[in-house]
């Protein structure tokens, strides 16, 4: 389980090292940008994810449960989360969950 | 369904509207609110340290829990929290003490070349999985491969002194299997005390089937003597707080 960072992408804002709840992003002290310090122990929550700024972070699955590349990315509006899943094959499928909130 | 669910369907060309998925049974957290397991707590989650406070997963009592309820626990202990601080007096630091213990947390980092802190988490895992209950056993357990554990679980704890940490992040994760190699040690004399299945699928005692209210309608309490490390496991009454028969809705 985990994730990617792009490094190119990355604006080093630190939002994913303030937010990911398993401690597990932080930002590199000489280059300034955010790497996770161990994938094994991610939990795939995705609020790194849903939260970046610049879409630097992708969910990675491990290749011993899949054998194809398959893409599923967030995208948040005030009101709801824009996901967008894109098949081995090309497909693109889109759905839109309402957001949450707790007043 | 979570994310990653949708995202391994498609990585595997999987439709499930069209396919059924196979799926079993996982995890099911014997310490933790998800089960009954976790620190003796009151009403106002106060435990039975002085001055600890407990709530969510490590409090007991009350399965499944999950978010919300741990959210909710969380504002209770906070409330009594707020109460306890008001009487609380500020004692004084010594400074030797301090020494003390920041010799004992960065230990890890000032060794190389000990045991890593991953490697034992897996070995801790296996161990556990094979005679502790685990999901290779499908969560049953025996007197005999209990003590096996038990044995097992000495010299895991003994390794700790070994551990050594590159970075503050595997810091974090050797103090972590040390907690954790405790954790499992107090679960496996609970294990072993309770002669009866209670949570079967959760707690299968292969040598005891059978639920037992006779014997067993109680909690499973223990405490650890931090001079002598002994595990002492002991009985507390179960109190039926609502009348009635327990076994019919």
């Amino acid at each position: 389980m985990g994730v990617i960072i792009d490094k190119e992408k990355c604006n080093s804002c630190g939002l994913c090292v303030k937010l990911c709840p398993g401690d597990l992003e932080a930002l590199d002290p000489k280059t300034r940008k955010a790497f996770i310090w161990d994938n094994d122990d991610c939990w795939n929550c995705l609020v790194c994810v849903k939260h970046c700024p610049t879409q630097a972070i992708t969910l990675k699955l491990p290749n011993a449960i899949t054998k194809h590349d398959a893409t599923l990315m967030p995208k948040m509006t005030d009101d709801e989360i824009d996901w967008t899943l894109i098949d081995p094959d090309g497909k693109v499928d889109t759905f839109k969950i309402p957001r949450k909130t707790v007043r | 369904m979570y994310p990653q669910m949708t995202l391994w369907l498609a990585a595997n060309r999987i439709d499930p509207s069209k396919q059924p998925i196979e799926i079993a049974g996982t995890e099911p957290y014997i310490v933790g609110g998800h089960c009954q397991a976790g620190y003796w707590i009151d009403d106002g989650r106060k435990t039975t340290l002085e001055g600890l406070f407990a709530a969510g997963d490590v409090a007991g009592g009350v399965p499944y829990k999950f978010v919300s309820g741990c959210w909710a626990e969380g504002v209770i202990a906070a409330r009594t929290v707020v109460e306890y601080v008001k009487n609380v007096e500020l004692g004084e630091v010594d400074d030797e003490h301090v020494e003390k213990e920041i010799d004992r947390v960065y230990m890890p980092m000032r060794k190389s070349g000990g045991v890593r802190p991953n490697k034992l988490e897996q070995e801790l895992q296996d161990m556990m999985d094979k005679y502790a209950g685990g999901i290779p056993e499908y969560y049953e357990m025996d007197e005999a491969r209990l003590k096996i554990a038990q044995k097992e679980l000495q010299k895991l704890a003994e390794r700790t002194k070994d551990i050594s940490a590159e970075n503050t992040h595997e810091l974090m994760l050797a103090h972590d299997m040390i907690d954790k190699i405790e954790v499992a040690q107090v679960l496996v004399e609970h294990l072993l005390f309770r002669k009866e299945t209670r949570w079967p699928a959760y707690q299968t005692r292969l040598d005891y089937p059978k639920m037992d209210d006779e014997n067993w309608l109680c909690f499973v309490n223990s405490r650890r003597d931090p001079k002598t490390r002994k595990i002492d496991v002991f009985k507390v009454p179960y109190k039926q707080m609502v009348p009635g028969d327990r076994y019919k809705g």
